[in-house]
């Protein structure tokens, strides 16, 4: 099968005593292995209990979730816990342990020899961009809520899980250093490759990060799809209200600048012309146009090459085609 | 004062026996209240009976409970030391069971989703954690412990109490004034070393 290595919900329910309707109801879905799959509602639709029904922190009602093609419930519970990273809001780190103390305890737990969880304590820290000879020996109240969310991720990461649940991780961090946790978090996943299931209320957040978004509403699934497709073709007005009308600006911001561009083999880029890189998306090479008002742009590769150019024509050309297209897959 | 300066002797062997009093009640209390704290925070219901019933012990006066252990335990420290354990459960267990509470759920959620068993979580997190607010309530039941011992030598179990007593039988009060001195020094000296304790561990969290 498919999508054996990655996490299913089959016929998924989660009623809570007390309550008359189920918190989670009759979810079917795969997530692939390797992707980034962020759940998206607003609070109370049972995102966040879909997700920790994955690491049993709560038990579903009915229905099966198969973590790496097994039955969750087959699996010893700290045995299943221990190959799913965990990383919740408020990074959740304990506050009487040192960050390496923090990072140390699957490790420990798993009984890996001490020079090993010395050598991963520092690529850990390193990777999430945190100096390990200025911040292993830190407690959290000593750092900022961005830095500790780091720590949160380098311990979720210790014993390099195949699984990540994040729960609203970057929830309570100012802006300015959210987006700045996004991106990396993009970065290392472009590295590491791990499954992750992302819970957020916050559109752009899931727009920025998700391979594919699971749009939640009363306990049930709306739409699974791939941010550019829910976009362009919302399923109804709850998720076109949901993530902001046709907001073509917005659509733009996901495109990278390469898919529309008109290449251009060999040739220079004209003299005194504005440049754009390739990877950059196409909201930031709108913005330049209008800016400089500039009718035409270079785009260049990473070591500022002339690969191609762009004008407002091939944006619209491109949006006219990817409408097509995904009117066609649905 | 000149009393207690010409026979320090007997007056520091009343004090080691109060200490060791207070010490041994201290032990035992912690043994009985650890366990029910952990039950009575992991059974939120329990709490108001559990609580209601050991504020009930603690309202009953020193004296009087001294008496009515007398016929099952005797005279001596054997009632004396079940009478200290059952004045300070009170305290110990409020204050346990206000630690444990006070840990923020995130963290024990954490700890769980990361795998750890119950046992783990209890010893590298709840205890850790809960310890300075621990350390507090076993200050307050220190001194308290320190004061009622005082009465316990009304039924024969030794330390300064003895010296005030025998102080007011013969009226003299140097023996009431050195013995109570001596009670107030133990009881601010615990006081002082608990709070460094406390102190110490709460820069740890």
């Amino acid at each position: 099968m498919k999508d054996v290595g990655g996490i299913r919900f089959e016929n998924v329910s989660k009623w809570y005593p007390g309550s008359d309707r189920p918190a989670v109801n009759n979810v079917n879905l795969s997530v692939e292995e390797g992707q980034l799959v962020v759940l998206l509602g607003s609070s109370g639709c049972g995102k966040t209990t879909l997700l920790k029904m994955v690491n049993r922190l709560y038990e579903q009602s009915a229905g099966t979730i198969y973590v790496n093609g097994k039955d969750t419930r087959e699996v010893p519970v700290n045995e299943l816990r221990r190959q799913i990273g965990y990383v919740i809001q408020q990074s959740g780190l304990f506050p009487h342990m040192t960050v390496e103390q923090n990072i140390a305890v699957v490790p420990d737990m798993l009984g890996w020899p001490k020079e090993r969880i010395e050598r991963r304590i520092d690529e850990l820290l390193e990777l999430v961009h945190l100096d390990p000879g200025q911040y292993r020996k830190r407690y959290p109240r000593q750092m900022s809520g961005g830095q500790q969310q780091r720590v949160g991720l380098a311990r979720a990461l210790a014993a390099d899980p195949p699984f990540m649940l994040m729960d609203e991780p970057f929830g309570a961090i100012d802006a300015i250093t959210r987006t700045k946790l996004q991106d990396e978090l993009v970065s290392i996943q472009k590295k590491l490759h791990k499954t992750i299931l992302f819970v957020t209320h916050d559109v752009d957040e899931a727009l920025r990060l998700a391979d594919k978004i699971i749009i939640m509403k009363d306990g049930e699934v709306v739409q699974y799809d791939t941010p550019l497709a829910i976009i362009a073709q919302p399923k109804n007005d709850f998720v076109r209200n949901l993530i902001g009308g046709e907001d073509v600006i917005r659509q733009i911001s996901l495109i990278a600048v390469e898919a529309a561009m008109k290449p251009a083999a060999g040739k220079d880029a004209p003299a005194g012309s504005r440049r754009i890189r390739r990877d950059d998306n196409l909201k930031a090479a709108l913005s330049l146009m209008l800016r400089s008002g500039a009718e035409k742009l270079a785009v260049v590769d990473e070591e500022d090459r002339h690969v191609g150019e762009l004008s407002l024509a091939h944006i619209q050309e491109l949006l006219r085609a990817e409408r097509n297209m995904v009117g066609v897959n649905a | 004062m000149k009393y207690l300066l010409t026979h320090l002797d007997k007056v520091g062997q009343l004090f080691w026996e109060h200490l060791y009093l207070v010490t041994i009640s201290l032990l035992i209390a912690l043994c009985i209240a650890v366990p029910v704290a952990l039950c009575v925070s992991r059974y939120r219901k329990t709490y108001t009976p559990v609580i209601g019933g050991l504020g009930v012990i603690y309202t009953i006066p020193s004296l009087a409970l001294f008496a009515l252990l007398i016929p099952f335990l005797g005279l001596g420290t054997k009632s004396a030391i079940t009478a200290l354990v059952a004045y300070s459960q009170m305290t110990l267990v409020r204050n346990i069971v206000t630690a444990i509470r006070g840990i923020d759920p995130a963290i024990i959620e954490a700890a769980k989703g990361m795998g750890m068993n119950g046992w783990q979580i209890l010893r590298k997190i709840v205890l850790p954690l809960a310890l300075p607010v621990v350390v507090a309530g076993v200050r307050i039941a220190t001194v308290s412990m320190i004061g009622i011992a005082a009465i316990a030598a009304y039924i024969n179990a030794g330390g300064l109490g003895e010296l005030i007593f025998e102080g007011i039988y013969s009226d003299h009060s140097g023996k009431i004034v050195s013995g109570t001195i001596a009670v107030a020094f133990l009881a601010i000296l615990s006081d002082l070393l608990f709070r460094l304790l406390e102190k110490r561990l709460k820069l740890n969290v």
